[in-house]
């Protein structure tokens, strides 16, 4: 069977252009997809854990789903404080399950923007976020913008359907019609088909685009002839084309998000792209990582009111980022009981945080060996969404497009065994 | 033995996104467990395979590959628990460690990067 | 069976020609009855009776509120209340949680609300907002103001294929009716442009605000749908635009429908009757409005009353927010969406001190208070851009009171004596009047036919307010106005208690209401462009664009009769 218009549930590129090829209840292709998406829909039953676990003295041994249920409900009962995260590839149904959860148990809860585009959310939350779809990108934008990004690597398809090399109704040559910068600290494959590269110093992104916002609201003089390893002439040149040009877009990626003054970095940001609003049309948008982390951040603000590291121990929706943000609740070794769902924060939190996670009872809801599973105390094995599950997820530019589920799982989804989870809780009390 | 001192940043690679589902694999171990560094850097501490990098927090050995386009001041370790593990927390406000534009020390090494599981048992007890 | 009888309430339900009537209301089953026979007994002993009440428009859900919520942390943390046994913690004071909102409106007696802007793209986000807001029934207006395959159709004439476009996107997006914000002057915008006039052509698919408006009117009428256009502005907020909101009124006049509601409804009229050039020159020009409404009897408006304080806008329309922004210095989103729409938020902080302000907060009265039929003007406040939902309580006590309006005069701008004529206004608003403009005329403009009265058939949505409508004097005892409408003694929603004494007692969830209006062969109509301009131009697969009845609680398909030629509805 073919099944054209798949969405594929890697990065926030959401592409829902895939034809896969299905037969019996196995993947035999997939064609339109990049090897990020290629490997995880092909590779999806290469390395499953097949079976609940848990673990003793001995090491992991295989238990039943029922009481797998009921020893998670136990541990995060027991737990005084305890953090659930992950999220962002999961479906909002599911990250709508989770909240209910944390609500539930009074739960800190956080996502996985903690360690990606979090400063982005707090330097919008200080500047606002002027911003657009793709298809605004794909069918005007002359001028493109990857600042801090690879997406060559990250987001393979990006540059070919939404930003670069697509061609839409104002720009009909494609890559012809469009001026490519690039900025980075290093020469990638995504500076190798810029117009131009700007190859700065570390860390000096905040100075580089308080220089450019200088020179456009005619600040200019007052800069020093060189700025973060370029020269003022060149920078003026840099002003120049973003407002000669008819629609411009900056991307941005957590090159700009972990270094330097991190949230100050995208604030900047925002404000040199309000800037360039007085004379032309600008926009900025954060590259996501994961597929539905856009998603995570959506759900969670809708119900909540925050977007990620929250506090529910007071049965009130409390945030402060820098303290409720998961890596300092656990390297303060505050929490003690975790829930995983959709991420990997073994392999990709910092040491002292994870020296925690070593410490306390975790739990994880994961289809595959990972990190994380490596550590974790409980394991309940979980159906892959968009693959054996459908449900929400949004693209980068925060469009909902529905998953599709095109195998059969003998798995429950992330919705499913987070609703155990509470029905079984809601049992106990 | 020689030392140097250097910035490093940790970040996406497409191998490294492509097996991140397969995180025991070979693949993943090659595509993380590794430094990407400049040539010229690379002949100047005369490392031959193998890199240990230092940070405030801990050391980790990497294998160490060539990029041109990297500066001489800079190293790039692909994201993961190899990278990660000499990362430390962030005394900050943004609830955000710093992953990139940190300072290391680099110097050769004839030791092996160690797997995944005995990577993760150094976090236990 | 489940049975109740509201007794000895005295009762307001104006669509039944009911005033100040001391009677019993019978429910059975989520309906009102003729009578019961073994209910439940509330009595109410003298206290005031209204149809649950109906916001015909307030930006509670989708990717703009969101997108306040996630800039505003700071107003996140205002209005903060933990959980409860049955509630899930609330947040925000002009940008609520889903939570807060149900139960904010639901306490003052509101069981009905419509979010008046949702972007065909992003509909699954409003849909999922919409699913998670307890309390209410809900409606959600599709936008259709700045559309590429509006404007292509209007500017070749093809009303067919318009009519078979806005009826497949009204399904697909599971819509209630057509929005329109700044009528072409949004795709302008795009470019960092806007219209000046009616006349003015959009960039590139040279078609002007008045053909989109006249087509999508006549559109409208075509496919039947339930609810007059709905019309934001050209020219919003900027002084003098007044001019352009009577043009745009103008359009509607003599445009009978079948359905005997207007053609066409203008939308928080306040931001439209400014006068004067610029802001140092600003005026009132409610008059000029209200004349035009007085008589014109082919338009309603809301008014979007501005209540001092803090909030945050929003709005598709994004060259108003940036403008905005402009003025104030305070961060600003936009979002432009491909092909569609665009919008932008941005706080803002209204003054008592700031004569514009102060103009913008007389105009509001003034134009509620210079209309003469209640039906033709609704209360909003735009929620939030006006104000918060919540602050509906106290802007009655002023419609109400001449006395509390000298009052407050007295605390604001001298502007207000200069440059608006509220203080010359003598109307005071009366009981039966409020329960016109807060359910009655908003239930008939949307031809919610089971709500906003109390006639046997009608919903049991029912409000009963902690106040003794012929013990009290509004005009004199407006702070126990003001208090009664902010706290409901009682809220019913289809028949059950849900608010007691300003407290939620049970936590329901509503219908989500939308419009059918297909006709034959309509999608073959359009299936050519849809497919074409899907695969060109949008980034979104046309098999993936859309909502489902996954995402609605308790749909309510509402069928229509479109007449397009000799076509007919399918069976």
């Amino acid at each position: 069977m073919i099944i054209k218009n798949v969405v594929c549930p890697f990065c926030g590129s959401l592409c829902d252009d895939l034809t896969v090829e299905v037969e019996g209840n196995e993947i035999k292709n997939v064609d339109n997809t990049c090897k990020l998406g290629y490997n995880k829909i092909v590779g999806y039953s290469h390395g499953r854990i097949e079976a609940p676990l848990i673990r003793d003295k001995e090491g992991l041994k295989e238990i039943s789903y029922d009481k797998a249920i009921d020893e998670a409900a136990k541990i995060l009962c027991n737990a005084r404080r305890p953090l659930m995260y992950g999220w962002s590839s999961t479906t909002c149904e599911a990250i709508e399950k989770g909240i209910e959860l944390a609500i539930k148990i009074g739960s800190l809860i956080d996502q996985t923007a903690t360690v990606c585009h979090g400063p982005t959310t707090l330097g919008i939350q200080e500047e606002g976020k002027p911003s657009c779809t793709l298809g605004e990108v794909k069918n005007r934008a002359d001028l493109v913008i990857y600042w801090g990004c690879n997406p060559f690597h990250a987001h393979p398809r990006h540059m070919g359907r939404y930003s670069t090399f697509t061609k839409g109704y104002f720009t009909n040559k494609g890559r012809k019609d469009r001026k490519i910068i690039v900025v980075d600290v290093r020469e990638s494959d995504t500076s190798k088909v810029a117009d131009i590269f700007l190859k700065i110093e570390p860390g000096s992104d905040y100075k580089i685009i308080n220089a450019l916002t200088s020179i456009i609201i005619g600040n200019g003089d007052i800069l020093p002839e060189e700025i973060g390893g370029i020269s003022k002439d060149r920078l003026e040149y840099i002003a120049g084309e973003m407002v000669n040009a008819n629609f411009g877009i900056v991307f941005f990626g957590l090159g700009v998000t972990m270094t330097g003054v991190k949230d100050k970095n995208i604030g900047s940001l925002s404000r040199l792209v309000k800037e360039l609003n007085r004379n032309t049309k600008f926009s900025l948008m954060p590259m996501r990582g994961h597929y539905n982390v856009s998603g995570a951040g959506n759900v969670f603000t809708w119900l909540t009111g925050f977007p990620y590291a929250i506090d529910l121990s007071r049965g009130y929706a409390y945030y402060n980022p820098g303290e409720t943000t998961a890596n300092d609740v656990l390297a303060r070794k505050e929490v003690d009981a975790i829930l995983v769902v959709a991420s990997d924060p073994v392999a990709h939190f910092v040491n002292p945080s994870i020296r925690r996670l070593a410490e306390i009872p975790l739990i994880a809801i994961e289809p595959y060996t990972s990190a994380t599973t490596e550590l974790a105390d409980l394991i309940i094995p979980v159906a892959i969404s968009g693959i054996e599950a459908d449900g929400t997820a949004y693209r980068m530019d925060e469009i909902p497009i529905r998953v599709k589920k095109f195998i059969d799982s003998k798995f429950k989804s992330d919705l499913e065994i987070l609703t155990d989870i509470i029905n079984r809780i809601d049992r106990y009390e | 033995m020689k030392k140097k001192r250097v910035k490093l940043i940790t970040g996406r690679t497409i191998e490294q996104g492509m097996f991140i589902e397969h995180k025991t694999s070979k693949e993943y171990f090659d595509a993380t467990a590794t430094c990407f560094m400049n040539e010229r850097l690379i002949k100047e501490l005369d490392i031959e395979d193998y890199v240990k990098v230092n940070t405030d927090i801990a050391s980790i050995v990497l294998r160490a590959e060539r990029e041109k386009g990297i500066p001489k001041d800079l190293i790039f370790i692909p994201m993961g628990p190899w990278a990660n593990f000499i990362l430390n927390i962030d005394i900050g406000l943004s609830g955000m460690p710093s992953f990139k534009g940190v300072d290391a020390t680099i110097e050769p090494t004839d030791d092996r990067p160690l797997e995944l599981k005995d990577l993760i048992g150094l976090y236990k007890g | 069976m489940n049975e109740l009888i509201i007794k000895n309430g005295i009762v307001f339900d104006p669509l039944n020609n009911i005033k100040d009537e001391k009677k019993d209301i019978c429910i059975r089953d989520g309906k009102i009855v003729d009578d019961v026979k073994n209910p439940k007994i509330l009595d109410v002993n003298g206290l005031l009776v209204f149809p649950g009440g109906v916001d015909g428009h307030s930006h509670i859900a989708g990717a703009k509120v969101n997108s306040g919520r996630l800039i505003r942390p700071e107003d996140g943390r205002r209005s903060l209340k933990p959980k409860t046994s049955i509630t899930m913690p609330s947040s925000g004071y002009s940008v609520k949680n889903v939570f807060s909102e149900g139960y904010d409106y639901s306490i003052m007696g509101y069981t009905t609300v419509v979010e008046p802007a949702m972007p065909p793209l992003s509909a699954i986000h409003t849909h999922e907002e919409l699913r998670d807001i307890p309390m209410l029934d809900k409606l959600s207006l599709t936008l259709f103001g700045f559309n590429w395959f509006v404007m292509g159709y209007v500017s070749r004439g093809e009303i067919d294929k318009l009519a078979a476009y806005v009826a497949w996107m009204l399904k697909r997006t599971r819509g209630y009716g057509i929005k329109i914000v700044n009528p072409g002057g949004g795709e302008n915008w795009k470019w960092g442009k806007n219209v000046d006039s009616l006349d003015d052509q959009v960039i590139h698919f040279g078609v002007t605000p008045r053909e989109i408006l006249n087509d999508l009117m006549k559109v409208n009428e075509i496919l039947d749908l339930p609810h007059p256009i709905h019309v934001h502005t050209n020219k919003l907020g900027q002084p003098g635009n007044y001019n352009i909101t009577v043009d745009t009124m103008k359009l509607a006049s003599g445009f009978e429908t079948q359905r005997g509601r207007e053609p066409l409804h203008i939308t928080h009229v306040m931001f439209s009757s400014y006068g004067g050039e610029n802001w140092k020159t600003f005026d009132s020009k409610a008059d000029e409005i209200a004349r035009e409404v007085n008589s014109n009897k082919f338009i309603t408006v809301d008014v979007g009353q501005l209540m001092f304080g803090d909030t945050t806008t929003m709005t598709a329309d994004g060259y108003l927010e940036f403008n905005l922004q402009k003025l104030t210095g305070f961060k600003w989103s936009n979002s432009d969406t491909e092909l569609e729409t665009g919008g932008g938020v941005t706080p803002v902080i209204y003054s008592p001190t700031v004569p514009v302000n102060v103009i913008q907060w007389a105009i509001g009265l003034e134009a509620a208070l210079l209309i003469n039929d209640p039906y033709q003007v609704w209360l909003t406040t735009d929620h939030p851009n006006g104000a918060p939902l919540t602050r509906y309580p106290e802007i009655i006590s002023l419609l109400m009171s001449k006395e509390k309006r000298e009052k407050e005069i007295l605390q604001v701008n001298n502007a207000v004596n200069k440059r608006a004529i509220l203080p010359s206004l003598d109307r005071e608003y009366e009981w039966n009047e409020i329960a016109i403009i807060t359910r009655a005329a908003q239930a008939n403009s949307y031809q919610l036919r089971d709500k906003g009265h109390l006639g046997i058939g009608a919903d049991a949505d029912v409000t009963i307010f902690d106040i003794k409508p012929n013990e009290i004097d509004p005009s004199k005892d407006y702070d126990k106005v003001e208090k009664a409408f902010s706290a409901a003694k009682y809220t019913i929603k289809g028949g059950e208690i849900v608010v007691k004494d300003g407290q939620i007692v049970k936590v329901v969830s509503g219908k989500t209401y939308w419009t059918n209006a297909e006709f034959d062969e309509y999608y073959e109509l359009i299936e050519d462009d849809l497919k074409d301009w899907f695969a060109n131009y949008y980034t979104v697969n046309l098999d993936n664009y859309g909502v489902n009845d996954v995402y609605l609680t308790n749909p309510c398909m509402i069928r229509t009769n479109p007449t397009i030629g000799s076509r007919v509805r399918l069976a």
